[in-house]
């Protein structure tokens, strides 16, 4: 009985400690591209940079994010006043989805996981509006 | 006779940790301080070591700053440009950092040279400062007259900045947070994008701020 308890605990323990290793791939891309504004703790930096924690926020404006992430934001579009965001167009719609749903596991835990045509269409869409 | 030998041998070996514990504790109470960093001349049998040298330059208020009032102060010096994206952000969050550890020290300067000459305005870099809620009236963000103005200073700080378009912001410079004493010498410095890094210069201040001053 004892045995199982602690086999118990163990298995609770790793799966726990295992679970954001299925992230690595956004989390890598977060860490390159984002963390520097953004912050490793996704808290921003005052009123300069936004942190990354509003749930509501951002599950309201979902469709846009990814164009942000690409294009970057310009200061007609800016929210509050804060810094400017630059254009990441090196990233791939593929790394876009991927450090988003590291986000939504991190932070958000949004229901939908964000998936790939999801992206794919929110970047075309971007695209024809410019 | 084997057990007076034992024992005498047993007493020898207490003695010898004895004064290799004190010869340890010693060594700890002796002043730690820091180098003076850069180069240095010789002149007449004295070691003259480099210095920031002097300058002229307006703060985000647009007041002058010069050379002169870092006399009698430490200072801490980075060099950064607001639209930078990439290692700008962290030096200037462990800055912040630096400065809410030593927010009681009235003597510590906190400096940040722009790089970019062009976009930098001062309005700018009052719109910077007050995002980053800056209350601290020694926290400054220099400008020049010129862009050779702060370009200049940057070999007395050991760090150097290139404009280069391929480079994220346009401008590719070193990250270093730099630690300056009463006399402008360069005593220490760290990596301003590391968190470790910057708590080890913390430490360094401290050292600094402990040091008497000797004449």
């Amino acid at each position: 009985m004892k045995l199982l308890k602690f086999s118990a605990l163990i298995t609770i323990y790793f799966s726990c400690n295992f679970s954001p290793e299925t992230f690595k791939e956004g989390k890598l891309v977060y860490e390159t591209y984002c963390s520097g504004c953004h912050g490793a703790q996704m808290d921003g930096l005052r009123d300069l940079y936004p942190g990354l924690k509003d749930v509501l926020w951002y599950d309201q404006n979902r469709s846009q994010i990814p164009c942000w992430i690409k294009k970057g934001i310009t200061t007609e579009r800016l929210r509050k006043g804060k810094q400017e965001m630059p254009a990441h167009t090196e990233l791939s719609n593929i790394q876009i989805c991927n450090v988003l749903n590291y986000l939504n596991s991190n932070t958000w835990n949004l229901k939908v996981p964000f998936t790939i045509e999801e992206i794919n269409l929110a970047i075309k869409e971007c695209t024809n509006q410019k | 006779m084997y057990l007076t030998f034992q024992n005498s041998n047993f007493t020898e070996m207490k003695t010898f940790y004895f004064y290799f514990f004190l010869l340890f504790a010693l060594q700890s109470c002796k002043e730690k301080s820091l180098p003076i960093l850069g180069n240095y001349t010789i002149e007449n049998n004295d070691t003259i070591f480099s210095k920031i040298p002097d300058f002229q330059l307006l703060t985000q208020d647009s007041l002058e700053f010069n050379a002169q009032m870092l006399d009698g102060k430490i200072h801490l010096a980075a060099f950064f440009f607001t639209s930078c994206p990439t290692i700008c952000p962290k030096v200037m969050r462990n800055m912040m950092r630096i400065e809410d550890k030593f927010s009681e020290q009235k003597d510590i300067l906190y400096l940040c040279y722009s790089l970019d000459f062009k976009k930098d305005s001062i309005p700018r870099l009052k719109e910077y400062s007050n995002k980053l809620g800056i209350e601290n009236a020694n926290f400054l963000f220099l400008q020049g007259k010129q862009k050779e103005d702060i370009r200049s200073l940057m070999n007395a700080y050991m760090s150097i900045a290139v404009d280069d378009p391929d480079s994220p912001g346009g401008i590719n410079h070193s990250g270093w947070i730099l630690l300056v004493d009463k006399k402008r010498h360069l005593r220490s410095y760290c990596l301003g994008t590391d968190e470790k890094e910057t708590d080890r210069l913390i430490k360094d201040i401290q050292i600094l701020l402990d040091e008497v001053v000797k004449i």
